[in-house]
C-alpha cells in the first residue's frame, strides 16, 4: 500500500491502525532517536517515542495540515522530551564519564593531526553525546535539531514554535555551552601552542 | 571588529547565513586573530563530529509493541463515550426524568421550552476530558507550555477521560442480532449475579471485578453457547488477583463489551 501521505492521514482520522501505521513508518526512527538523543537512554526513549506515537494517533484529528505533517510529529516528539526531562529535573544525573558500554576514556590530543582531523575523531562524537546531556533541555534541543538532524533556522522555528531571532540565538548560545562542557571535560584537547 | 562581535557572529558563519559584509568582516577578524581562528576551528569540528553522530536502529520490538498499544487505543477511544454514559448513568436518568417532568409541564403550558437543559448539563460535563493534553498537541502549542506527559508512567494510558486502566480486562463479545435478543437477558441476569445487584437498563457494556474474567467467558461459552469472546488481558498488573496487597483489587476491572454484528 503505497497511499499519499495525505490520504494515509484522513484515514488515519477514523481509527485506521493499518494506515496509520504505514504513515508513521516514516517518521518512528527519527522520533526514537531524536528521543535518544535528548534522554541519553534507549529505554528512555522507547518509552517516550511509543508515546509520542500513540497521542500522534490520538489526537491527529488535531493536525490541521498548516504545517507539514513531520514538523507536527517533530513538534510532539521535542514537547514530549523536554516536558519528560522537566519533570526529573528535580533528580538530575550527576556528570560520570561513563557509558552503558563500559568506561569512557578521555581522548589524548594528537599534536601531529591538523585541529580538523583531530576534533572530528570518534571519540569526540562520544564525548559530544554525554556533554549534550549536561545542557539544560531547552538549548540540548537545538544542537540535536540543527547539529544533529541538520535542520535549518526556519523548519526549527516552526517544530519549536519559536521565532527565527530566538531560534538563532538559542542555537549559538547552545553551541557554547556545548563547547565549553567539552572543554571543561578536557575533551578537546586543545593545543593552544597551533596557531 | 573586536573579538565579542566575531563570537556573536560565528555560528552564523558556519551556517554561512551571514551577509557579505558581516562574512568579510568576520574573516578579516579571525585571519588576524588567533584566538578567535581557535574558537572557530574548535566550534567547527564539534559540529562536524554531531552531525557524524547518526541514528540507532529501532528496537526490534518497536512496532509489535506499537500495534498492541493502537488496538488498545482504539478500543479506548471506542469505549469512552459507553463509558461517559455509564458514569453519569444516574445523572442522565435524572435529566431524562426532569425532562419528561418539564415537557409534561409544559404541555399544560406551566414553562416554555425547557427540556433542552438536561442535554446541555450532560455535554458540559463530557468536555471536562483530556484538555492538558489537547493543548499540546496544537498546532499552537507553546514549546515551553507543554503539560505533563505520562511518558513514562505506563499505568496511565489516557488522560482524563474516565475510569479504565491499563491494569484492565476488556472483554469483547460478539454475537448475532438473534443471539443477543435470545441471550441478553441471562447474560445480564449473570452478570448482576456477580455485582449483587439489579442493572435496570441493557447496555452493551459492562463492569465486573477482574477475578471474575474467567468465569464470565466460561458462562458464556458453556453455558449460552457464545464462543467469539476476545479477551485483552491487561498488561500491567499481575493475572493473579491474589498477588496484589489487599484493598487494592476493587481498582481493577473487567470491561464487557458486547458488539451485536448484523
Ligand atoms: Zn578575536
Amino acid at each position: 500500500m503505497n497511499y499519499p501521505e495525505k490520504e494515509l492521514v484522513r484515514k488515519s482520522r477514523n481509527g485506521d491502525i493499518e494506515a496509520f501505521e504505514s504513515l508513521i513508518q516514516s517518521y518512528e526512527k527519527r522520533i526514537f532517536n531524536i528521543a535518544y538523543r535528548m534522554t541519553g537512554d534507549r529505554e528512555d526513549a522507547y518509552d517516550i517515542s511509543q508515546e509520542v506515537c500513540i497521542k500522534i494517533y490520538k489526537f491527529i484529528k488535531k493536525f490541521r495540515g498548516d504545517s507539514s505533517f513531520g514538523t507536527w510529529v517533530y513538534r510532539i516528539t521535542s514537547n514530549v522530551c523536554i516536558d519528560e526531562l522537566r519533570k526529573r529535573k528535580a533528580n538530575v544525573i550527576p556528570f560520570t564519564i561513563t557509558n552503558p558500554e563500559g568506561e569512557y576514556e578521555i581522548p589524548v590530543a594528537d599534536r601531529d593531526k591538523l585541529p580538523d582531523e583531530a576534533y572530528e575523531s570518534k571519540e569526540l562524537s562520544e564525548a559530544i553525546r554525554l556533554c549534550l546531556l549536561q545542557l539544560e533541555p531547552k538549548y540540548r534541543v537545538m544542537i540535536v535539531l540543527k547539529d544533529i538532524y541538520g535542520y535549518k533556522y526556519e523548519e526549527i522555528s516552526k517544530i519549536l514554535n519559536i521565532n527565527m531571532g530566538t531560534v538563532k540565538s538559542r542555537i549559538n548560545r547552545a553551541r557554547k555551552l556545548l563547547k565549553d562542557e567539552l572543554e571543561a571535560g578536557n575533551l578537546l584537547g586543545t593545543n593552544p601552542s597551533k596557531k | 571588529m573586536k573579538c565579542s562581535d566575531a563570537e556573536k557572529l560565528l555560528s552564523a558563519y558556519i551556517d554561512g547565513t551571514l551577509n557579505d559584509d558581516d562574512k568579510a568582516k568576520f574573516e578579516e577578524h579571525i585571519d588576524n586573530c588567533s584566538a578567535c581562528r581557535r574558537e572557530y576551528h574548535i566550534m567547527n569540528a564539534m559540529i562536524v563530529s554531531c552531525r557524524k553522530l547518526g541514528d540507532i536502529d529501532l528496537p526490534e520490538n518497536f512496532r509489535h509493541d506499537l500495534h498492541e498499544r493502537l488496538i488498545k487505543e482504539k478500543r479506548l477511544k471506542k469505549r469512552s463515550i459507553y463509558r461517559f454514559i455509564g458514569k453519569y448513568k444516574a445523572l442522565v436518568a435524572a435529566c431524562l426524568m426532569l425532562a419528561v417532568v418539564l415537557g409534561t409541564a409544559a404541555g399544560i403550558g406551566l414553562f416554555g421550552g425547557s427540556p433542552k437543559r438536561s442535554a446541555s448539563t450532560a455535554q458540559s460535563q463530557k468536555a471536562s476530558g483530556s484538555a492538558k493534553d489537547e493543548k499540546m498537541i496544537s498546532n499552537d502549542a507553546k514549546l515551553f507550555s507543554a503539560p505533563s506527559s505520562p511518558a513514562l508512567d505506563r499505568k496511565s494510558p489516557e488522560n482524563g477521560t474516565g475510569t479504565a486502566n491499563s491494569s484492565d480486562n476488556f472483554v469483547n463479545v460478539n454475537i448475532s442480532k438473534a443471539e443477543y435478543d435470545k441471550y441478553s437477558k441471562d447474560i445480564i441476569s449473570f452478570i448482576e449475579s456477580i455485582e449483587g445487584q439489579k442493572i435496570s437498563s441493557t447496555p452493551l457494556q459492562y463492569t465486573i471485578p477482574k477475578k471474575f474474567t474467567s468465569e464470565f467467558i466460561s458462562k458464556m461459552k458453556d453455558s449460552f453457547k457464545i464462543y467469539d469472546v476476545m479477551v485483552t488481558p491487561a498488561d500491567s498488573a499481575p493475572e493473579n488477583d491474589d498477588a496484589r496487597p489487599k484493598g487494592e483489587s476493587a481498582e481493577y476491572k473487567a470491561i464487557i463489551q458486547i458488539n451485536i454484528n448484523e
